[in-house]
Parts: structure tokens; sequence; C-alpha cells
């Protein structure tokens, strides 16, 4: 078994590795970049809200911090923004720790809560700021490559990263402490888990590869704004319908859910003119609805419904730990 | 290990299958007679109400250009494409990237807000293809020497103001000054710009203050602003907020001579209905009034509004007169390449219902239009042109009357 998953994940790297050499075409190089960018969020945050179960409403915090760090290299030191890709992670990482420190030793939603307003934090901040951020002005810079191609294979790379820590971390005896955590906070300290310590150990990688991100965003779009990265609701809220789309808690759901929504988001928008929104947005909801934990977390069900036209209905809904 | 797999197989699958969907589509488009104009508008989302009326008045115009047989240059069609960015600075991207690489679009066109027409803007300075742009108005847009991007009826933030200045010299001569702002792109470029205006005249600033765009309570800022006791307000916000302003202001009786919006809010019919009875004597700086003697103007505004059922501000007119500038360079183009369209963009010169537009280089703009503003007001309910004097349809109230003598 272990064989034959190691063999499907060679193939799908090679086919991810081939995808820019089958379509050359610019605009849909352009969507696929975007759905790695969100896949690479979305993995991020699901060690974090998926595996350990600490729900963030402000994942755009660390995005954006990471977005600028890239925008403001070059707008200030005129340093390459390329340099953000490494710095802007830090940085990311270095304004999570105090929030882990401080959040993680109460339960509830306070930690739901503290990003939740660290992201907007972040905004008024970085709008208010405006000597040193250029305010709501935004920051653009002129991107030296542009070949598509290349933001892919970068992209791509920064993707396996993610998916190869995530799952090397949730895959380790962290992993399971991570897990105990969101099942039972209770018994897991009774175990002896170092509940606090373990939150921040699932909280800062996912605040380095989001301001990875980021920072990749930045060098990709070229132009940012306070209120497009530390958006809440294009960016944090967002992270979350794409991580539920998916699957919480499995290795590829954020993948596939990010696929699913950038895509068909685009697809709409192409096609079904004023009415794509409303469309979009019935869509989620009847996903959500009717595949609770996902597609890739309801796979078992969907499976099953296939082979024997008979679901056990919420199947293994409960189960320890997917993967 | 086997529900790995699984899912592992998903993405496989997913992966194949969009590569198959997307190569066997990948041809682009086998019309090739047409001359295609991308049109990047906001049709849904926020701001969703400015990019309807926008993409109306692009239609409009473009079938009384049809009626008139102008939509036919070198016997190819010009054909519109429009495309929605949701507002959203990435989809504006995404948008961009189709129209150039999926449709082949000759050029492009739109440009709603100040993010999404940056994008655009750089997207297209990167890929070579003229863009016109219809209303973003961020300084920085024409500042940085982008050969491909243009801006005819939309003003640069910082020059919506200057109409006013001719005003203030001669009649308002204000010592102190307040200025409130939205915190957005828009309203701080504004803001700089009438600073620095400020600055050199010798006018001081008494209280200066961004909001955050969306309050509802403005009342702390009101009641400090009065404290310092301005001659005269300069505002920028969109058309809530606006409105939210003066009421408050009049729920607070705050008196002052003079309440000049710097566009955007100020002129537009909503926030006549919003303000109510507060609106007036609100004056502002506009681009564009359906009284102004710009042969076709008030045609247009009648039009519009016989065809939509609604008014339109200055923003259907800058879509409208854009569609004729289009037509225009098309026209004239020899080639339909873009470096063909970018030379007779650069020659135009045409008059539109926005004034002559031409794309002059001056002050560290390039490809910009040099514009003309007013000043409004206001009165009865309707809104008024106050100056510049030779082109005013009414007299100014200066100063207003205090809240409690109007009846």
């Amino acid at each position: 078994m272990k064989n034959k998953s190691v063999l499907i994940n060679i193939a799908v790297l090679l086919a991810a590795l081939l995808v820019p050499v089958v379509i050359k075409a610019p605009y849909h190089l352009h969507i696929i970049i975007l759905i790695i960018i969100w896949s690479i969020i979305g993995t991020a945050w699901n060690l974090l809200g998926g595996y350990a179960g600490q729900v963030s409403f402000g994942h755009a915090a660390f995005f954006g911090l990471g977005a600028y760090s890239a925008g403001l290299l070059k707008f200030h030191f005129d340093i390459s923004p390329w340099w953000g890709v490494l710095l802007g992670p830090i940085i990311a990482t270095l304004v999570s720790l105090p929030i882990g420190l401080i959040c993680f030793r109460l339960r509830g939603p306070y930690f739901a809560l503290a990003m939740l307003s660290l992201g907007e934090i972040f905004r008024l901040l970085f709008t208010n700021l405006s000597n040193f951020t250029n305010g709501a002005r935004g920051v653009m810079i002129m991107p030296d490559i542009t070949s598509k191609m290349f933001y892919y294979y970068i992209s791509l790379f920064i993707l396996v990263l993610t998916l190869f820590t995530t799952y090397r971390i949730v895959n380790s005896k962290v992993g399971y402490y991570l897990v105990s955590i969101r099942e039972d906070q209770d018994a897991a300290t009774s175990l002896g888990i170092p509940t606090t310590l373990y939150k921040n150990l699932a909280l800062l990688p996912s605040a380095f590869f989001t301001g990875m991100a980021g920072a990749f965003y930045m060098n990709y779009v070229a132009f940012i704004d306070p209120n497009i990265v530390f958006n809440l609701s294009n960016v944090s809220v967002m992270v979350i319908l794409v991580v539920m789309l998916g699957g919480v808690a499995t290795t590829w759901g954020p993948t596939v859910g990010a696929a699913i929504y950038i895509f068909l988001g685009e697809l709409f928008r192409a096609t079904l003119g004023s009415a794509n929104v409303l469309v979009f947005g019935v869509l989620v909801c009847l996903i959500i609805l009717f595949l609770p934990n996902g597609i890739v977390g309801e796979m078992n069900t969907l499976k099953r419904l296939v082979r024997r036209k008979k679901g056990l209905p919420g199947g293994e809904r409960n189960e320890f730990l997917r993967g | 290990m086997k529900k790995s797999g699984w899912q592992l197989v998903t993405v496989l699958v997913l992966i194949i299958s969009v590569m198959l969907l997307v190569s066997g589509c990948g041809g682009g488009d086998k019309s090739k007679d047409d001359v295609k104009v991308g049109v990047i508008l906001p049709l849904t989302g926020s701001e969703a109400m400015f990019g309807a009326m926008e993409k109306n008045s692009f239609e409009m115009a473009y079938d009384e250009l049809k009626a008139a047989g102008k939509t036919t240059v070198g016997g190819k069609d010009i054909k519109l494409l429009f495309e929605d960015d949701q507002g959203k600075q990435d989809v504006a991207k995404s948008a961009t990237e189709k129209l150039v690489n999926q449709d082949k679009a000759a050029m492009l066109s739109g440009g709603y807000s100040s993010a999404c027409t940056n994008v655009i803007a750089g997207s297209a300075q990167t890929m070579n293809i003229p863009f016109l742009i219809v209303t973003g108005s961020a300084d920085d847009i024409t500042k940085k020497g982008w050969q491909w991007v243009f801006r005819g009826t939309a003003a640069p933030a910082s020059k919506y103001t200057g109409a006013l200045w001719g005003m203030l010299d001669n009649v308002v001569k204000p010592k102190n000054v307040a200025l409130i702002y939205e915190n957005t792109d828009f309203g701080s470029s504004s803001a700089k710009g009438f600073r620095s205006v400020c600055q050199q005249k010798g006018i001081n600033i008494v209280f200066d203050q961004a909001y955050e765009a969306g309050a509802i309570d403005f009342k702390p800022m009101l009641a400090n602003m009065r404290n310092a006791n301005p001659d005269m307000i300069f505002a920028v916000s969109y058309v809530m907020d606006a409105s939210m302003i003066v009421k408050q202001m009049k729920e607070l009786d705050f008196n002052t001579k003079l309440l000049v919006g710097g566009g955007a809010g100020y002129t537009m019919p909503e926030f006549k209905d919003n303000a109510g009875s507060a609106s007036e004597y609100v004056a502002s700086t506009t681009l564009w009034v359906p009284s102004v003697t710009w042969p076709g103007a008030s045609d247009y505004f009648n039009k519009y509004k016989q065809k939509y059922g609604k008014e339109p501000d200055y923003h259907g007119a800058q879509a409208y007169a854009t569609m004729y500038i289009i037509a225009d360079a098309l026209k004239r183009a020899t080639e339909f390449n873009n470096t063909g369209i970018q030379k007779s963009l650069k020659a135009t010169d045409i008059m539109t219902i926005m004034g002559p537009i031409k794309f002059e280089d001056w002050e560290g703009y390039s490809n910009q239009n040099k514009p003309v503003t007013y000043v409004v007001q206001w009165q009865k309910g309707k809104l008024e042109v106050i100056w510049p004097e030779k082109v005013k349809s009414v007299n100014y109230v200066y100063p207003v009357p205090d809240w409690k003598e109007r009846t």
C-alpha cells in the first residue's frame, strides 16, 4: 500500500511538472497559478484550523505581512521583491509568535477572535502608516519576469514544500498531539501533552507558509494595497471556504478546494455575466450542505455510493486522523 | 494509506481533466475579422452600480456609432467584450489575461477602482497592449511613463479640484480650511493634491483627518472640526459617507460658510436622496454635469434617462465619451495591432461630451488629458454649475445660510 501511494505521489508531481508544457496559454496558466497560491494558503491554514482545531479568522494578517515585506523591500530599498519570499514568512512567523503565546493559554473562541482582530488591526495600521506603507495608495512594482512558466514553477515549488512540511508534521508525533488537542483538550492535558506549546507548533508553520504565499502574490500580481491583502472576506474567510470545500484535515483537501473554487469562479465569471457570483454562492452552499466534510473528506462516502449504490450516511465522520 | 491514495487519484484526475479541458479550447477565437476592444468593469460586487452605468453608456454610444456606420473600420467590425472584475484586483488580472491572450483583444478599456486600474495598467504595460482608462483616477497610474496606458476622460485625483481654486481665490478667500477624506487611494490622492496647493497659496489647514470609508458615526470628528473653526470644509467621500456627514452636520448644528466635496459622492443623485434637505447648498468639484455646454452632453443625459430610467452621473459620461474616443482612434489607425492603435490613440484630438480630449505629457504625467473641472452646488434639489463663471448655470450661494435660518 505504501509503495502504491508513493508511486501516485510521483505521478501527481510529474503531471504537475508537465502542466506548462501542455498548457501554453498564459491565461490558463494564470488561473492555475492563482489556484496554487490558494492551495498554499489553504494547506497552511489547514494545519492550524483543520488538524489542531484552532480556527483562524485572520490569516489575512500573515498573508498581507508577507506581501508587504516583498513590496516594501522594493519600495523603500530598491531590493528585489523576490527576497520578500524569504523575509515575508519570517516576519509573519515573528508576528504569530506573541499571538500564539498569549491566546493559546485560553480556550474557546479567544484565538479565533484575536485573529479576527489581528487581521483588521494590520489593515488599519497599514492604511494609516502612510509614510512607511504608502497607505491606501498601495505598493506597485514592475515585475522583471513576465513568463508565466517561471511563476508557475516557483509557486509549485512553494506548494510542494508546504504540502511536504504539513504532511511530515501531521504524520509525526506532533500531528497526533494536535489531533488529540482538537478532539479533547482535557484528555490531552491529562496525558501530559503541553497543549499551549503544541498549538504554537501548528501556528508557526501555518503563519510561515501563508506569509510566503503573500510574498509570492506580491511578486506575481505586482500591486497590493491594505484593503486587498488584509481583506477579511476576500482572504481570511475565503481561505476557510477553500478548505471547507476541499476537506478539513485532509492532506489534499485544500488543493482540491482551491482548484474547484478558483476554476469554477473564473468559469462562471467568464460565462454567466452578472449572475456569476450568485450562482457560485449557491453552488458553494450546496457542496457544504451535502458534503459537510468537503470533497476529499467525503471521498469514502462518495466511493461507497458509487460502488454499492447505498452509502453509509455520515460514515466515518469522527475518524481519528485523516490523511 | 489507502485513503491517501484515493485523495491523490482525485488530484491526478483533476489535473488531467483541467489540462484536457483547457488545451481543447485553447485555440482562441476563430473570428479574426473583428477588432476586439476589451472593457473591464465591476459588474458585480459593491461597485456594480457604477460598473453597470458605465457598461450601459458604452453600449449606448456603441449603438449610436453603429447607426452612423462608424463601428466598421477598415472593413472590420469593432466588437466590445465586457469582463467583470468584481471590484477585486486579482480578478481584474484574470480578466486582463483572458482578454489579451484568449480573446486576442486589440486594446483594453475600463478600469473603475484605483486598485483594479493599477493592476490592469501594469499588465497592459507588460503585455504591450494599449489601455484607455475610463474612471480610475489614482495619480500614479499616468505618472510612471507607461507608453501603453492612456487616460482621457478621467483626471488624476489631485487635479479634480482645478476649478475650485479659481473660486477660492475670487470668492471664498479662506484663511483656515478643514480637510477630511476617506482612507482610500482616491481619497488620499485628492487630499495630497489639496494640501500642496493650500501650502502654495498660504491657506492654513486647521483640521486634517482621514476616516475609514463606510463609517457610520462622524460626530466625534465633526465636533473636533467645529472646535478648529474652519472657514471652509473640503471633504472627499463616496455617496453614503457623504450623506452621513452632511446629515450629522445638520444634527450637530455645525455651520460653516461652505462645504465643498471633492467629486465622487457629493454630486450623485443618491447623495441628494439620502441626505435630503441637508444636501442643500453643498458644493462639489466635478468633471461633468449634464448642463455643461459641450456638444451632446445634455442629449446623452436625456437619452440615458429615457432608456434606462435612471439619471447618469459623470461616470456614465466618462464611459460614453471613451467609446467615442475608441471609435475615433480605431478609425484613424492604419494597422489594428498594438503599435498601430497606440500611435493612433496618441494622436487623438477629439471633442466629446467630456470636453476636448488629447493625450499629452505634462507635469510628470504621460498620455494624460488635461481635465476640465467645475464647481457645482445643490440648489433647490438640483445640481447647478456655479464656477467657472463663464459656464455657470446659476449664481453661487456663499456664504451658505445657517441651518437654523433655513425653512
